[in-house]
């Protein structure tokens, strides 16, 4: 893996972890169920997000393996990873946009 | 300088602007949806979080540009420095007073201080962002690796190379370690 490849890799990663992030977020608003207090939600939702960081700490290193292995020295296939990865990217973020406004209508503020 | 070395060109990293965006519209949606333009949100709140969303909208639009601009980012050659998000006009070696290398919080970057700043001013947000910078020490222009389809060590060995280089200390024995050292590293 080049230096270049390390820099596409880091960036694409650290937009998968804010997308997490914001899935983590709307995934406790949407799912909590609705007995548990303000409180207790919120630190639901941010140990939900610990745990998500964990597992991504734990699964970025054998995922460079497997890229690495499976790709080798074809750069091809490196370039063809990164770009679908960020297809699959654009695809979930525009899904996510499209969700937002009934999602926010619906869970964001009480009904009056 | 080494006269026999290519230029440097940089190019807007395409692939890197599109992560930026699409990382980002979710968040811009939701802010949006569930504060800005919400029925219930409450006029501060959505007042608020409009000038949360502004920055990130800007950044977004910026991503969006450079994603579609077709000529290069950053030129260095032996005539000068051209940045284009700066300027399209290149400063030349000799409108340098110095360069320095630096790293700030895990992140390189490579800082210029002008002999005459005015003479080379940027546009609006390059100014606010140079403001920014001279608050923390940098330089006048300040260039990190970021958005480039080049690397910040590319970038770095080609300011080495056309750069010239910064006078002798006044100490002769420091002078002459830094003269020999220049001297093992071919410059």
């Amino acid at each position: 893996m080049t230096e270049r490849d390390l820099l596409d890799w880091r960036g694409i990663g650290m937009g998968y972890v804010i997308l997490i992030c914001i899935a983590g977020g709307v995934g406790m608003a949407v799912l909590a169920p609705p007995r548990w207090g303000n409180w207790l939600q919120k630190e639901v939702a941010a140990l939900i997000l610990v745990a998500l960081y964990l597992l991504w700490l734990v699964l970025k290193r054998p995922l460079r393996w497997a890229a690495e292995g499976w790709a080798g020295k074809d750069r091809g296939r490196h370039e063809g990873m990164k770009n679908l990865a960020v297809i699959l990217m654009c695809a979930i973020s525009a899904a996510f946009c499209v969700a937002a406004f009934p999602l926010a209508l619906r869970y964001s503020w009480p009904a009056s | 300088m080494k006269p026999e070395r290519p230029a440097f060109v940089a190019y807007p990293n395409r692939r890197s602007m599109v992560v930026v965006i699409a990382a980002m519209a979710p968040l811009v949606s939701l802010i949006l949806a569930a504060l800005v333009v919400h029925p219930a949100a409450p006029l501060v709140l959505r007042i608020i979080s409009a000038l949360i969303a502004a920055p990130i909208v800007v950044w977004m639009v910026l991503s969006l540009i450079l994603a579609l601009q077709r000529r290069p980012l950053l030129v260095i050659d032996a005539a000068g420095v051209t940045w284009s998000r700066w300027s399209d006009r290149p400063i030349p070696w000799n409108a340098l007073e110095h360069w320095q290398r630096r790293r700030y919080i895990n992140s390189d970057f490579v800082t210029i201080w002008l002999k005459d700043p005015a003479a080379y001013r940027p546009g609006p947000l390059q100014r606010f962002q140079a403001w920014g910078n001279r608050g923390l020490g940098f330089g006048h222009l300040t260039l990190s690796g970021g958005g480039m389809d080049r690397s910040f060590t590319e970038m770095a060995q080609a300011f080495a190379d056309f750069a010239p280089k910064p006078p002798l200390p006044d100490d002769p024995r420091l002078a002459r370690r830094l003269a020999a050292a220049r001297a093992r590293n071919g410059g």
